[in-house]
């Protein structure tokens, strides 16, 4: 053989060697490790990266994300995560002093599921400045948002997945306004006018706005703040002066407030999921998003009915 | 005697007193200065008279059709991209959803007409142009029924972002409901007829303020 067509072969075998080697380490790629910080995330990511990323809750699923306060093994999860999809609008702090303390600030990507949500007040608050509403999980429109934005970031972290990501996010977007479109159906049929609520909690203004149902007075526009005895009075007599048949209350959390207003007002009260509680699980938004619907759907009926 | 003297100040709660009203108003000036870093000024506007803010100064309809529009635009891109590359030789001419393909197929706020669209003052929704109007693919929206209600244009358009161009969209309403379609969408044009752009307050504006950007 001659002296540079070996030459040629040999470098030819060693390319075919390091093309293999390459071949070899994306086959072995770990797929990525994503952490989420509450419920609806992690359903969210789940049904984006099926399985070709893992999912990780960066707390257990008893916490409760409203006033968490971290703990050691929480860090030990951000260390071992590629990803973290936080909230960041206002319901998941903590994570970031979870990141901070595991000295992860500089080299863990942080997905901001909201940078693309066009986000609202809190329904019904009283005073000059306007307060700017997190629960842009609790709805469908700013959910489907959120996922489009964390399947692009996720596919700009995996771009060999990046198309599946997207595929799939697309269709758990479809299913999302499926899952909605046979209520709204039910309350095209009514006159919804008759309709008129007052909410616990801010939690709810995204939902009641896809919906066009307004809300008349949120009882405790944020988490743990409880009204003065000269506010609740307040928020009663706007409650009998707008003529409001419905309270929405929170499923998972009983306050005594709901049934003082209840029964001080006459409303017929229903209760909501903040999908904050539970096991995480791929299927939990959808669940609990099927519940709000035939609640809402429910208390709309009745209050047509009885008017 | 040494001829030193102690003064004991008599027995009382006022020092205790004092502590607690210090405890309560360090309490209240911390819990003050946590609402107040969840509150976006009604003043805090940098817009220019030509823009109008979703967040501050749309009605609670007019608000909910611009949340709907907003995410409407990103799948809106995509579904442009399935028409272009696997729809076929004449879609790819026309590469771009009708209305009632919104309404019927994808179910898609604001253009499916369900008991929303109804509480929303019934707004309707057309493509103007199917593709290349100026660059821009153009949904109108006009005929809304509520006091106070705008009129639409959604733009889809390429748009320069540092070295490239990226997909882009950009919301306008006018005051006026019956607001035709305009001849044109330059954006000095519809200045001048009175359209004017809705600028978002978004998740990303929100996190820089809450980091202190």
């Amino acid at each position: 053989m001659h002296v540079e067509t070996r030459k040629l072969v040999r470098r030819s075998s060693l390319l075919a060697c390091l093309l293999s080697l390459a071949c070899l380490g994306t086959a072995a790629a770990q797929p990525l490790r994503v952490g989420i910080t509450l419920h609806p995330y992690y359903s969210f990511a789940a049904n984006i990266v099926g399985d070709r990323a893992e999912i990780v809750p960066l707390i257990d699923s008893g916490s409760n994300p409203h006033n968490y306060t971290p703990r050691p093994d929480d860090m030990r999860r951000v260390l071992e995560l590629d990803a973290l999809i936080v909230n960041g609008i206002g319901h998941d702090e903590w994570a970031f002093e979870i990141v901070a303390a595991a000295g992860r600030n500089d080299d863990l990507p942080l997905v901001y599921a909201n940078d693309g949500v066009a986000l609202i007040p809190i329904a019904a608050d009283e005073g000059d400045a306007r307060v700017v509403n997190p629960h842009t999980f609790v709805s469908t429109t700013a959910a489907i948002q959120q996922i489009y934005t964390i399947a692009q970031e996720l596919g700009a972290l995996d771009p060999d997945n990046a198309d599946f990501y997207r595929d799939n996010a697309r269709a758990y977007a479809a299913k999302i306004r499926r899952l909605k479109a046979g209520f709204m159906s039910d309350l095209l049929e009514l006159d919804v006018s008759a309709f008129r609520c007052a909410t616990m909690h801010g939690a709810y203004g995204y939902l009641m706005q896809e919906f066009g149902l307004q809300v008349t007075a949120v009882i405790e526009p944020r988490h743990g703040v409880e009204p003065t005895a000269r506010q609740l009075a307040d928020t009663i007599e706007k409650i009998q002066a707008a003529d409001v048949n419905v309270l929405f209350a929170e499923k998972y959390f009983t306050s005594r407030l709901s049934e003082t207003i209840r029964d001080a007002t006459g409303v017929s009260m229903y209760s909501f999921s903040h999908m904050s509680d539970g096991e995480f699980a791929p299927e939990l938004y959808e669940r609990e998003m099927l519940a709000n619907l035939e609640t809402l759907v429910a208390a709309v009926r009745a209050a047509v009915e009885a008017d | 005697m040494s001829g030193q003297r102690e003064i004991i100040e008599p027995a009382g709660a006022r020092r205790e007193t004092l502590a607690v009203a210090g405890v309560i108003a360090a309490i209240f000036a911390i819990g003050g200065f946590a609402v107040s870093q969840r509150q976006v000024e009604a003043t805090e506007s940098r817009l220019f008279d030509w823009q109008i803010s979703a967040f501050h100064d749309m009605t609670d309809a007019d608000q909910a059709i611009y949340n709907a529009l907003s995410t409407a635009s990103v799948e809106l891109w995509w579904i442009h991209g399935d028409l272009l590359y696997f729809a076929g030789e004449e879609r790819a001419q026309d590469p771009w959803p009708y209305v009632e393909e919104l309404h019927e197929d994808y179910a898609m706020p604001p253009f499916v007409r369900d008991v929303a669209w109804r509480q929303h003052g019934e707004v309707n929704w057309q493509r103007v142009a199917s593709f290349s109007f100026e660059g821009s693919t153009v949904y109108h929206g006009n005929g809304g029924k509520l006091a106070g209600q705008s009129a639409w244009l959604l733009m889809l358009s390429h748009v320069h972002k540092g070295a490239s161009y990226t997909d882009g969209a950009t919301i306008w309403i006018h005051p006026e409901p019956d607001a035709p379609a305009p001849q044109t969408v330059k954006r000095d044009s519809l200045i001048v007829n009175g359209w004017k752009e809705v600028v978002p307050y978004t998740g990303a504006m929100e996190v820089e303020r809450l980091q202190g950007g």
